[in-house]
Formats: structure tokens, C-alpha cells, sequence
């Protein structure tokens, strides 16, 4: 496998500016070998962390546990797994073990046995699986927790220090099951372990997104993978945001490596996976004529340790006294700027629906509504269907809906961060 | 304000008084000149800072290769070239290619990258180092074709991440003089130029491809200096499609065959003032060439400057000996 690395940029800044933007698409093609030595294609562990809460009882802890024996019985022989069952605290169903048919049918006969009670420690679940997953740390390690409620009150300091203590050891989805979970909760836990957040509405269809996350995961092929960020001295990084195929903001994840240089943790890539990322750098601006490099991104490998840089790309600035240049906003910096807005008029007007403000929700939802609708973003466009009437898309008019089920407007926000992928040649 | 030399009123924004030409008091001190041995010129990084690319590794400022500031090209005593960066630009776009083939063949190509284009100083350097291959492959090409290959040379100088529309592009000036030295087949694109100096015979063997030259005469007035002098044909995209302009130069005896940049020219814009500099240079092709941009650089220096020299010896001596010394 090889990465490839394109930046996308109008590097013209007009006298006096000092913010530069780029997009950079990075994709990993396995139709060619890598360069010598990058290990791809290694051991896999699959951990699985359910809620096993008295809240669960009945349908919902019926199908996760008929999901979660589906799942095992469509691991691939070569990889490892674990389950972890969580209330109060954890119990290790079934330990880190190669997905053999013994091993299967072992992990299968526990699962059968688990019934629901208890409270939501979620600290407690991840405590257990951060030493499941250190067994294998070379492995390409991802979670999946799934929950149906909000951590108790009490575990809240408890579980912000344990997702600081697992972070960079695996990577974890995470999944509501119902409407009486917390979407900002959830967000924070898969934000912190490069996951992403979503609801299953309906606990039939558990097992459905559950291989959906396991087909993803087997697909993964190099871990441990960061984007590092040069900049030259006087420079100040704005935001570091994953902008495709879902928005991440990366820049409070930054890890210093020395001065001028931060990592971003990106986590495992898959074959053919293409990501796209936005930088908005702040530099000192130079005198008309003056080109700069204001940033140098390359991707990082470390395996056994040993770094090696996987692709690099360069983020340039050069001052004219031409407006004609200067001011064209390149359209790639242009799609997602728009997309990242449309994020954040979503959330934002979902909040203000939620505070009874309509007057502030109708705005920005029906300002949603046109930016999804101009960029094309079909998606998100009929996820907002669900929460406002429409009169006129391209206008982004539109009157909030009376009643709108919880769920829907839980799935709304935790997809909108699903971005629209713009073409690279039009 | 008054102007020190002639006290016309100055707009304080006149660099230069426009009745008499004199310096205003006003003129922002000129830019530092710079050195080859010169790291970085914004933060004053060492030259060790400066990464292939010619960025600063400190402040991220482009200087431009060190490595191409300044070189010389030694064929022989009489077959020779410079190309320096000047005082005023931080990066030489000038390039320079010479070739000799084993028969005696002599290729001398000189570029200049367009200085509002991107990546101008790779353009140069492609095309120059692209003609001079195509010219020196003994199976023969012809100056036509090597325009033609450099053309498309240039057009793969990718210069897409930096975004905006003005793609990489170049002058040429091609010489192609034959084994026994009586003949040259002279191509060029833009206001690089070729000269024949000999003896009481001075001529400029190129026209410019520019304003002044294409759109002489009525409406030319309203046109300033600059747009003057701005070039009509280059290598790279948006070239227009015209035939290139090739001449057949017989050459007429002994004497000295120059081609250079604006970076000089401009300094001797009239060809006898250049041939008297020429002249007036003593010593071995590289010396004469060396002295070429020297005297550009003392007269201010503000562009890149580009002399590539081919000296034809008095009759009596054997001309391809003489070159392959």
C-alpha cells in the first residue's frame, strides 16, 4: 500500500494577509506496494464493549446480544476479539483470543448468558478494554462500544481520565441504541479514540450496523498513522480539520514533536481509503513577490516504534498586488468551508430548537438546508427533512416542524458531520 | 516636494522625477544585494537552512537554490557561459544550457523564466536542459523541433498545487552552429537575444517578440515602458501557435557569437554599446561573459542576467580543433 498526497490551494494572498488555506487529499492506493518495510496488512483486534445496563433489558439487550454473537461468528479466523459486558462494572466476556471456531463457539455460549442490570459506568468498560487491547499492541486495534443511556453523574471525572489513558492505545466507534442516550457524551468518547458517533433508532437493527463496522474495520490495513504538520517560525495553526468523509476537528489533538512541528493522530487507514483535510495556517506575511512555505503536512508511520514519512505536501504562500488572483477563493477551500458551516448551523440550530428559540432555529436550520442543498449534500439535505418543513431550498426557507421524534433530530446531529466529497476534476 | 536636480514639484509617491529622471529623495532604499554564500534573506537563517527546494527551513521563505545563483559553463577558451541571479531578485529564473556533439556541433540554449509566472525558474531550466539534449543528439534535430519539444516540456512543469492561472513559462534563444563554423541556425521565443559581434560588423540577430516590435505605431504612445517591453511569445500554456522565428545566420568570419537576457541587455539596449563591451573584455569566452554580468550588476542589477559566448578564431586556424581544445 501507498499513499499519495494532493494539495489543493490558491497559494495567492494579497498584501498583508497572513491566513493561508489548503485542502489536502490523502489516499491510500494497495494497488502499489509500499516503500520497503511498511508493514501492512498485520493482525487484527476487534473488541466489542456493550452496555449490559438495566436500561438494556428487553428488546434492546435481546438484539445486542444476537448482533454481537453475528458479528463474532464473521470474524476471519487469522483475527483476534474480545467482549466486554458493562454496568457498574466490567466483565470480561470473552478474553482477547484468535477467532477460532472454538474459541467462536466459547465466546457465543457467554454471550447467551448475559442479562442486564446495573448502572453505566462507562469508565469501568474502558478500563477493561484498554487491557484487552494492550495485549496486542502492534495489532490494528478497534473498538465498538455500544450503549443506550448516559454515564452516571459520578464516573464522569473517572471516564475523562480514562479516555486520556486510552488514547492512541485503540480506536473505537460508538453507537446509541434508542433516544435516551447523550449525543455530546458519545461524541466525546469517539472523538477522543478517532471513532465516530451514531444512532441506531431501532435495536433491530443492531446486527446491520454492527458488520457494517466490522466490514470497515477488517478493511483496515496500517495503524498507528498521524498527519505532521511543519510551520515556519512565527506561525500559528488555526485549525487542523479532517473535512471528508466526515468533519473532525483535529487542532486540539495536536501533539508537539519539536518546535514548528505537531502531530495529528489520523488512526488506521484501510485500502483505498481517500480522506480529505483542511489547514488553515496563520503566518508573517511577506512583501508582494515573497513566496513562502507555510506548511509542510506529511503522513507518519510508526511501527515497532520506527517512524517512517508515508507522503508529504506543501502548503505555499505568495504575495501579488493582483487582486485578480488574490481573491478567488479556491473551490475545494470554498466546498469545505461550506460544508464545516453547514455542521455547525445544524448543531447550533438544533440547540436553539431545544432551548424554544425558534426564531434563532429557523434561521440557521433553513441556512442548513441551503448550504446542503447548493453543495449538494443529499444526505444531510433529507436528514433535515425530518426536522424542518421546506418551502424553498435554494432560498433555505423554512418553517421548523411542530413534533419531531427524538431520534430524529439525535441522528441529524450526530450525521451532519458527514460531509459531501467534492469531485477533484470539474 | 521639489525634486533635488531640476526643483519640479515631486508627488511623493515618484520614485523618480518625471522631468528630469533623478532619484527622489522619497525612493525606499533599495533592496539588500545578496550573496551567494547569503542563508536566508527574511529571518537571516544560515545558507545550511535553505532545503533543496530553496525554502528556508526557519521562516519558510523562498530563496531560491543557492546552487543557482550564480553558475559558469566552461566548454572551452572560447565556448562559454554565466548566469547570475543579479542584485535585486531572490531567485535566479534565468538558465543555461551548453552542448557539444561529437562532430563539432556547438548548441547554446538561454532562458528566462517569466518572472510574473509560476515556478519560472524550473520552466527555464526545463527548457533549456530539454533543447540542448534534443540539439545534442548526434542523429541531428533541427531548432524547430527542439522548440517544439521544449514547448511540451515546459507544460509538464506542474505548478497546479500553488493554484491561480499563471502557468510556468519561458523565453528561449537557441544557437545551433554548424561542426565547421560557418553557419548558424539561430530559434527564439520572447526578448532573449542573440548578437554577432565581429570585427566593424555588429548586429542584433534576433527581434524581440514583444509590444514594441509587434504592435509598433499607432496607439503604441499610451503605452508605458513596461507594457513596452512586455513579451508577445513564450514557451509554455497559452503560447500562441505562430511559427517560431528561425534565421540562418552565415557566419562571416572571425568574431564572437553572444546570447543573452533582458538582465543584460537592458543595461546596452543599443547593439554598439554592447559590442563595445564586448569588445572592450579581455581573456578566455568564461572571462568575457563573467565581465558581461559583472557590468550588468554594477549598473543596478535588478533582473537575472544571462551572456553564453561562442568565439569563431581568424580563418588560418582550424575551427573544430580550435573548439575542442
Amino acid at each position: 500500500m501507498q499513499f499519495k498526497a494532493e494539495v489543493f490551494q490558491n497559494a495567492y494572498l494579497s498584501q498583508g494577509t497572513r491566513e493561508v488555506h489548503a485542502i489536502m487529499t490523502i489516499t491510500a492506493d494497495d494497488t502499489v506496494s509500499g516503500p520497503p518495510g511498511l508493514n501492512t496488512g498485520g493482525e487484527k483486534l476487534f473488541g466489542i464493549i456493550c452496555d449490559t445496563s438495566g436500561s438494556m433489558e428487553g428488546a434492546k439487550i435481546h438484539a445486542a446480544k444476537q448482533a454481537m454473537a453475528r458479528i463474532i461468528q464473521l470474524l476471519p479466523q487469522d483475527a483476534f476479539f474480545f467482549v466486554i459486558a458493562g454496568s457498574d462494572h466490567a466483565v470480561t466476556v470473552a478474553p482477547c483470543n484468535r477467532a477460532t471456531i472454538e474459541n467462536k463457539q466459547s465466546a457465543s455460549a457467554a454471550i447467551r448468558g448475559i442479562r442486564a442490570g446495573g448502572g453505566t459506568y462507562i469508565s469501568t468498560w474502558l478500563s477493561q478494554a484498554l487491557a484487552q487491547f494492550e495485549r496486542m499492541p502492534g495489532a490494528i486495534r478497534q473498538g465498538l462500544l455500544l450503549t443506550d443511556g448516559q454515564n452516571e453523574q459520578i464516573d464522569e471525572p473517572r471516564l475523562d481520565a480514562m479516555l486520556g489513558a486510552c488514547e492512541g492505545h485503540f480506536q473505537c466507534e460508538c453507537r446509541g441504541v434508542g433516544a435516551d442516550w447523550a449525543v455530546s457524551e458519545l461524541q466525546k468518547i469517539s472523538g477522543k479514540l478517532l471513532g465516530s458517533t451514531d444512532i441506531i433508532a431501532d435495536a433491530a437493527a443492531i446486527e446491520a450496523d454492527f458488520q457494517g463496522i466490522l466490514e470497515r474495520a477488517l478493511k483496515k490495513d496500517v495503524t498507528d498513522v498521524a498527519l505532521r504538520l511543519w510551520t515556519p517560525v512565527g506561525a500559528h495553526v488555526l485549525f487542523c480539520k479532517q473535512v471528508s468523509p466526515q468533519l473532525v476537528d483535529l487542532t486540539g489533538r495536536a501533539r508537539p514533536v519539536k518546535p514548528q512541528t505537531s502531530d495529528y493522530p489520523t488512526g488506521a487507514w484501510g485500502r483505498s481509503e481517500s480522506r480529505d483535510y483542511h489547514f488553515a495556517i496563520e503566518v508573517k506575511p511577506g512583501g508582494v513577490g515573497d513566496e513562502m512555505l507555510a506548511g509542510r503536512a506529511s503522513l507518519i508511520i510508526t511501527q515497532n516504534q520506527i517512524e517512517s514519512k508515508a507522503t508529504e505536501a506543501r502548503i505555499l504562500a505568495i504575495w501579488t498586488n493582483d487582486d485578480s488572483k488574490s481573491t478567488r477563493i479556491e473551490r475545494h477551500v470554498a466546498h469545505y468551508t461550506g460544508q464545516a458551516e453547514l455542521a455547525e448551523s445544524i448543531h447550533q440550530g438544533l440547540e436553539a430548537r431545544e432551548r424554544g428559540d425558534d426564531e434563532v432555529a429557523t434561521k440557521l436550520l433553513g441556512r442548513a438546508v441551503k448550504l446542503a442543498h447548493d453543495s449538494g449534500n443529499e444526505a444531510t439535505a433529507k436528514l433535515l427533512r425530518t426536522v424542518v418543513d421546506v418551502d424553498n431550498a435554494r432560498e433555505g426557507t423554512v418553517r421548523l416542524k411542530k413534533s419531531v421524534a427524538r431520534e430524529d433530530a439525535m441522528a441529524l446531529e450526530t450525521r451532519s458531520t458527514k460531509t459531501a466529497r467534492i469531485s477533484h476534476t470539474s | 516636494m521639489l525634486c533635488p536636480q531640476c526643483d519640479t514639484e515631486l508627488p511623493p509617491e515618484n520614485r523618480f522625477c518625471e522631468e528630469c529622471g533623478a532619484a527622489s529623495p522619497n525612493a525606499e532604499s533599495p533592496a539588500p544585494e545578496l550573496s551567494t554564500e547569503d542563508g536566508c534573506i527574511k529571518c537571516g537563517a544560515p545558507v545550511e537552512s535553505i532545503d533543496e527546494e530553496g525554502y528556508c527551513a526557519e521562516c519558510g521563505f523562498r530563496r531560491g537554490k543557492p546552487s543557482r545563483d550564480h553558475f559558469e559553463i566552461t566548454f572551452s577558451e572560447r565556448f562559454a557561459a554565466v548566469c547570475d541571479r543579479g542584485l535585486r531578485h531572490s531567485r535566479n529564473e534565468d538558465f543555461v544550457c551548453l552542448a557539444q556533439q561529437e562532430n563539432g556541433m556547438c548548441v547554446m540554449v538561454v532562458c528566462d523564466g517569466v518572472s510574473s509566472s509560476r515556478r519560472a525558474e524550473e520552466a527555464s531550466q526545463v527548457a533549456a536542459e530539454c533543447a540542448c539534449k534534443v540539439l545534442s543528439d548526434p542523429a541531428g534535430s533541427a531548432v524547430r523541433e527542439a522548440l517544439d519539444i521544449s514547448q511540451a516540456a515546459v507544460l509538464s512543469v506542474d505548478a497546479s498545487s500553488l493554484g491561480g492561472h499563471d502557468d510556468p513559462a519561458t523565453t528561449m534563444v537557441i544557437a545551433l552552429v554548424d561542426a565547421d563554423g560557418k553557419r548558424a541556425s539561430i530559434g527564439w521565443v520572447g526578448d532573449s537575444r542573440a548578437y554577432w559581434i565581429g570585427p566593424g560588423d555588429h548586429r542584433q540577430l534576433t527581434r524581440d517578440h514583444s509590444w514594441l516590435n509587434e504592435f509598433s505605431g499607432a496607439g503604441n504612445e499610451k503605452l508605458n515602458s513596461a507594457q513596452m517591453h512586455a513579451i508577445t511569445r513564450w514557451l509554455g500554456r497559452g503560447a500562441p501557435e505562430d511559427e517560431p522565428s528561425i534565421i540562418n545566420f552565415e557566419i562571416p568570419g572571425p568574431g564572437k557569437l553572444l546570447l543573452c537576457t533582458d538582465g543584460l541587455w537592458n543595461y546596452a539596449p543599443d547593439t554598439e554599446s554592447l559590442a563595445a563591451l564586448v569588445e572592450a573584455a579581455s581573456g578566455d569566452a568564461v572571462e568575457i561573459a563573467r565581465e558581461l554580468v559583472t557590468f550588468a550588476r554594477e549598473q543596478g542589477g535588478v533582473d537575472n542576467i544571462t551572456a553564453a559566448l561562442l568565439e569563431f578564431p581568424p580563418e588560418s586556424e582550424n575551427q573544430i580543433d580550435a573548439i575542442q581544445s
